[in-house]
């Protein structure tokens, strides 16, 4: 057993990484503002992380120092971009990942230009690495229970319904930009601090369709959806070796089909499996959940509901 | 004076690849991120066709063949991606960002094909370069090849132009953006025009492709993904949906790349369009020549 886990601890690495840069944009995706802005904090606070840690400041503080810096960074991004939706959005958002992928490679010795960073001091362990991913899942996933999080989620919903039930739509906004800026970031964090090397082509393109594949994949409606999807893009090429340095394509059908077919990701899917197992079963009567409807999480779908007294195979 | 010549070369073929992008955003709300990488395969399936299997093809027939890759591309595109998420999607909102994640993921496709295949090098159409009898114009040198660059891409355009002004699929398209539910009422049918204007969009993109593979003599893997940033910006600048619009948004980024690159190391040339599109979407989010609305709260 340790044995296998010391042959496969850098997939445990990537996927402590992955699960908090999933969660970075499974957040705006899931109220609905469509940012790639994740992977531009990504880039960014992994070249921040990896100064700091040069010049001898300690990993868990280089950390909360990229936390902060980021989220204070996506608060600010926020407010220019207020007025904008959708395809615009995510089109400037776009925009600025590039930019900063170009000011990386223009940055002298703070990026290392196209080259890079390399030999930054390894300043986690793999646990710790855990501990920062789980802490991230236990705030979302607190998040998504509360009213705030469920307030959040009916602006992806209906912008302006949640305005007319008292949603503070702007300030909700710029709450999500920082929080999944300051994951986004610790991701970068993370994944210096742990590999100890940043180059600007570590955030680019490639980083933005594996980001997307993770939150879409697992699908964007909860925490659970981000979690499942980092663990498969992450765990991928190990099971598919064979696949090579194809695995993108993989990726990219694998999107296609799931937005195409299933838009709430093998978590939609999931939930569906199990309505089915409870009608078949003849357990429940409770209708199939509403498509487009908040489905805030599995366990809730899985709840069997009240039992009636209609007969099993009654179709609903 | 040569730094002008190369600015209307550039220009050109920025022009070509971004009327696509603006045609399919403007009238059926698509931002098509496979652009940049339809554009990059169809070239890069000439220089398979090229180099690898050493097949001896006229550069008109390069075009061609260019052309006809792009147009495939983009309408298997639509009928494997675009088509499943219009007809289930509830509303537009979700729909549009629904294909536009799909274009994504599309997009990884080619890309990786041609990355795997080039192992990231660059690659060009041809192993020597083109010679052509150049003509000079006051102290500018300018090729053959390069007016002819010109000359193509101002005739597809101004086809174009007049196709979505006069045709009545093109008339149909306008339909489309300014109300779906009435045009599809009226008879127009969204997804054989969604089809057609992809490989409209297709063809042009396989153009471009050719095009910069010639002028530029090297394109990466990656070179879709940087021109369609550059598009954006053209698209953004012109306002979205006019054809016009783009022409002139295109011309006057490539102007002001050349005028980068010329006064300041070339490593900043890409930054050039990212800022012109943040700048214009805060300032005048329906750009210059849009009198369309813009989706804004």
């Amino acid at each position: 057993m340790t044995l296998w886990y010391d042959a496969h601890a850098s997939l445990f690495q990537t996927t402590a990484i992955y699960v908090v840069l999933a969660l970075s944009f499974q957040v705006v995706l899931r109220s609905g503002v469509f940012s790639f802005a994740s992977v531009g904090f990504f880039g960014a606070g992994a070249y921040v992380s990896a100064n700091l840690a040069k010049s001898g400041v300690p990993g868990v503080a280089a950390m909360i120092i990229v936390v902060l810096g980021s989220g204070l960074a996506g608060y600010l991004l926020s407010m220019p971009l207020v007025r904008l939706r959708g395809l615009y959005l995510g089109m400037v958002t776009f925009a600025f990942d590039q930019i900063l992928v170009v000011i990386a490679d223009n940055g002298g010795s703070f990026t290392g230009g196209t080259v890079g960073l390399f030999g930054i001091p390894l300043l986690v362990s793999t646990g710790e690495l855990f501990i920062v991913a789980a802490i991230a899942v236990l705030l979302i996933s607190q998040l998504e229970r509360r009213s705030q999080g469920r307030a959040i989620e009916t602006l992806r919903v209906d912008e302006m319904l949640a305005r007319s039930i008292g949603v503070q739509v702007r300030k909700e906004r710029d709450f999500i930009f920082a929080l999944s800026a300051a994951l986004g970031g610790l991701a970068g964090a993370m994944n210096t601090l742990n590999f100890s090397t940043i180059a600007p082509g570590g955030f680019g393109f490639a980083l933005i369709v594996t980001g997307l594949t993770m939150a879409v994949v697992g699908g964007v409606r909860s925490w659970q959806g981000a979690v499942i999807g980092a663990v498969i893009v992450a765990w991928f090429p190990q099971v598919f070796s064979f696949v090579g340095g194809y695995r993108t394509i993989v990726y990219g059908v694998l999107v296609i089909l799931v937005v195409a077919y299933e838009p709430n990701g093998v978590l939609g899917l999931l939930s569906r499996l199990v309505h089915l197992v409870q009608r078949l079963s003849g357990r429940s009567q409770a209708p199939p959940p509403i498509e487009g409807a908040p489905v805030p999480s599995l366990a809730g779908t899985a709840q069997p509901g009240v039992r009636s007294g209609v007969q099993p195979g009654v179709n609903t | 004076m040569e730094q002008v010549v190369n600015a209307i070369v550039l220009g050109s073929c920025y022009c070509l690849f971004a009327v696509g992008l603006s045609m399919t955003w403007g009238t059926l709300n698509v931002l098509n991120l496979a652009h940049g990488a339809v554009f990059m395969f169809s070239a890069f399936t000439c220089y398979v066709l090229t180099q690898k299997v050493g097949a001896d093809i006229p550069l008109v027939g390069l075009v061609f063949i260019a052309m006809a890759v792009g147009a495939v591309m983009e309408l298997a595109l639509d009928l494997f991606a675009f088509r499943p998420i219009r007809k289930r999607a509830k509303t537009v909102q979700e729909a549009e960002l629904s294909m536009l994640i799909a274009s994504i993921g599309a997009a990884a496709i080619p890309v990786t094909i041609a990355q795997e295949v080039t192992l990231g090098s660059p690659f060009s159409i041809t192993s020597q370069a083109i010679t052509t009898t150049e003509f000079h114009i006051g102290s500018a040198y300018i090729s053959a090849i390069e007016i002819a660059i010109v000359a193509v891409a101002v005739v597809l355009m101004v086809c174009l132009a007049v196709w979505i002004q006069r045709s009545r699929p093109g008339r149909g398209l306008r339909a489309l953006a300014v109300d779906r539910e009435t045009s599809g009422l009226m008879g127009i049918s969204e997804g054989r025009l969604s089809a057609l204007a992809l490989v409209v969009s297709g063809i042009t993109a396989g153009a471009a492709g050719v095009f910069l593979a010639v002028f530029l003599d090297s394109l990466t893997a990656s070179s879709g993904q940087d021109l369609l940033l550059k598009a954006f910006a053209a698209v953004v600048l012109g306002g979205v949906g006019s054809i016009w619009g783009t022409m002139v948004g295109a011309y006057v980024l490539a102007g002001a790349e050349t005028l980068v690159t010329a006064t300041t190391s070339g490593t900043w040339t890409n930054a050039v369009s990212f800022a012109l599109i943040i700048v214009v979407l805060l300032i005048m989010p329906s750009g210059l020549f849009s009198r369309r609305k813009v989706d804004r709260a």
